[in-house]
């Protein structure tokens, strides 16, 4: 059970319940507010990347022969928390192949912009990677979910978010926000021959 | 007066709340705590993507419009585009973005050469007013060097929200200290376990999963229909396909919010919003969108404004479809293991060209 809440699903309770002079009932407190407000922050989670490319589009590490590059970007874009400092979970899929049927090893990192790389190393819970050999493109999900640590959570606050004192007002604020992007890298034997043509990530309290 | 909007949920302490025990006023706060970081820490508006064929460039000199159909939350105060996009020549490349389309600041991004090197931008758009009407998103692209600009991906979402504003009842705020330990529970806006509940039902509406599937084809200026989908087919293709003529769809992936108990019929679907800016020469062409879960939507696109609507909005069709909900028993959310996916297909009616240059999905109010 991923659900942080008592019924994992919303609850209606009237706020009249709530009015002046009526006894506060247990059952409505714990159904609607507190089931209610856990429930509405678990499914809070936003789908970050949805990709399909055009008819017949690829994106392809072109560049260079060999070796590992990046084969796309997607973001930045926030990530929400959860209250032990982790992110949610991302669920995520790729369409990918191989152009000459040659093993490609795609690998997939979450981390803030900065840390890209840093994460390929690292190969920690932000950290994928999978290989393909067909030529016909398959959807392919990493064997886990993705997620940042509360050490890479820590390190994407920065930079924060401007943002307006009040609506419409010029000026300006900041406010925190943890942010990441996607990123795909393939390591090819051959040339250039990886593919992506679509790729999904959507959080998932977990 | 204004209310802390959290960074991470404060969960309330289920257990305290039973029968034989005093409701605590810390159990309260972290309600509304949760309540309010549910509702304000902004929206995905535009899932990442990457719009039109990567193999055709925005040209040189060349604006593209790109627009969206969705319905923001009420609490944002501005929105952030993100664009990560390169050259093809060996030049550091300079291109002009503004959101709106009209009456935004033009700001210049300098894009890299190589996907290995290139950076992301982000474009910061305040808003003139808080709004939770549906509504169009526009984005404007102009390449204002020598050489090609390929666009890689594009995303737009809301700023979280610093603080909620505690008079005005749409943002949902509570003032947590009308909840602390041995104060009266009474009957005021934004206060006490009323305001708690309020915020609550604010938040059902505000919590959405915003974005579920956005892709935009670049408009641009002055040939407006050159880079769009078109298709003079009378029978149904695939508008996202592996390659020409094949009849494999490329699919994107929909989960829901579940929001009844499973044992409620009708747990298992969420009805979303379904929108097409599309174009037409003569009579009228349909998009047909078919997710994997059954459920079908035909928009029949009779529009004949050659340049999407301009600067403008333009004339959007739209419609709804079911998409199932998540499953919170599973590890990973699948509702029986499976991805809800949508294939989209068009056709024109008779003779002529259909031509589309947004498909909107998102969940609305």
């Amino acid at each position: 059970m991923t659900a942080n809440s008592i019924y994992g699903s919303y609850i209606r309770v009237p706020t009249s319940a709530f009015n002046d002079g009526d006894p506060v009932d247990v059952a409505n407190v714990r159904d609607g507010l507190v089931n209610n407000a856990i429930h509405l922050a678990d499914e809070c989670a936003q789908v970050r990347v949805n990709a399909v490319f055009a008819t017949g589009s690829y994106a392809k590490s072109g560049d260079f022969s060999t070796g590992t590059h990046i084969v796309s970007q997607f973001g930045p874009f926030p990530i929400t928390l959860r209250p032990d400092g982790t992110s949610y979970r991302l669920r995520t899929r790729f369409l990918v192949r191989s152009a000459n049927g040659v093993s490609v090893t795609f690998h997939v990192v979450l981390a803030p912009p900065s840390l890209a790389i840093d994460g390929f190393a690292r190969e920690g819970t932000n950290y994928a990677k999978f290989s393909v050999t067909s030529t016909t493109e398959t959807w392919t999900a990493p064997a886990a979910l993705l997620y940042m640590d509360t050490g890479v959570v820590n390190a994407s606050f920065s930079p924060p978010i401007s943002t307006p004192t009040a609506i419409g007002e010029a000026t300006t604020t900041s406010v925190v926000a943890a942010q990441a992007i996607l990123t795909v890298y393939a390591t090819q034997a051959s040339a250039a021959n990886a593919r992506l043509s679509g790729a999904y990530a959507a959080e998932f309290v977990g | 007066m204004t209310a802390s909007v959290p960074v991470f949920p404060q969960y309330p302490a289920q257990f305290f709340v039973r029968a034989g025990e005093v409701v605590k006023g810390l159990t309260a706060q972290n309600v509304g705590a949760t309540a309010m970081f549910a509702s304000s820490r902004g929206a995905q508006l535009i899932p990442c993507f990457t719009p039109g064929d990567l193999s055709v460039p925005i040209a040189a000199s060349a604006t593209a419009y790109f627009k969206f159909r969705t319905q923001p939350r009420y609490q944002a105060f501005n929105r952030i585009w993100t664009l990560l996009g390169r050259s093809d020549a060996n030049v550091v490349q300079q291109v002009t973005v503004a959101a709106p389309i009209s009456g935004g600041t033009d700001r210049v991004y300098y894009a890299g050469t190589t996907r290995d090197n290139i950076a992301p931008f982000a474009y910061n758009e305040f808003l003139a007013a808080q709004s939770a009407s549906t509504t169009t998103l526009t984005f404007k692209v102009a390449n204002a060097s020598g050489a090609n600009f390929f666009i890689d991906s594009i995303g737009c979402f809301e700023a979280p929200r610093l603080n909620l504003d505690l008079s005005v009842s749409a943002d949902g705020a509570v003032d947590l200290q009308t909840l602390s330990h041995r104060q009266p529970i009474y009957e005021a806006t934004a206060k006490s376990l009323k305001g708690v509940s309020e915020a609550i039902v604010v938040a059902r509406d505000a919590a959405r999963r915003v974005g579920m599937f956005q892709h935009a084809w670049p408009i641009i200026t002055g040939s407006e229909l050159t880079q769009v989908f078109n298709t003079t087919s009378t029978s149904p293709i695939k508008i996202f396909e592996t390659a020409a003529g094949t009849g494999v769809a490329r699919t994107p992936f929909f989960l829901g919010r579940r929001m009844r108990r499973s044992s409620i019929s009708g747990a298992d679907v969420l009805t979303i919003n379904v929108a097409v800016l599309g174009h037409v020469t003569g009579g009228s062409g349909d998009v047909i969108f078919t997710m994997a879960n059954g459920a079908t939507t035909t928009l029949n696109v009779t529009t004949s404004g050659a340049t999407f609507g301009g600067t403008g909005a333009g004339s959007w069709t739209a419609g709804t479809i079911d998409i199932d909900t998540e499953d919170l028993a599973a590890s990973d959310g699948l509702l029986g293991s499976t991805w809800d996916s949508c294939t989209i297909e068009a056709r024109k009616n008779t003779s002529g060209t259909l031509y589309i240059a947004a498909i909107s999905m998102w969940e609305g109010t």
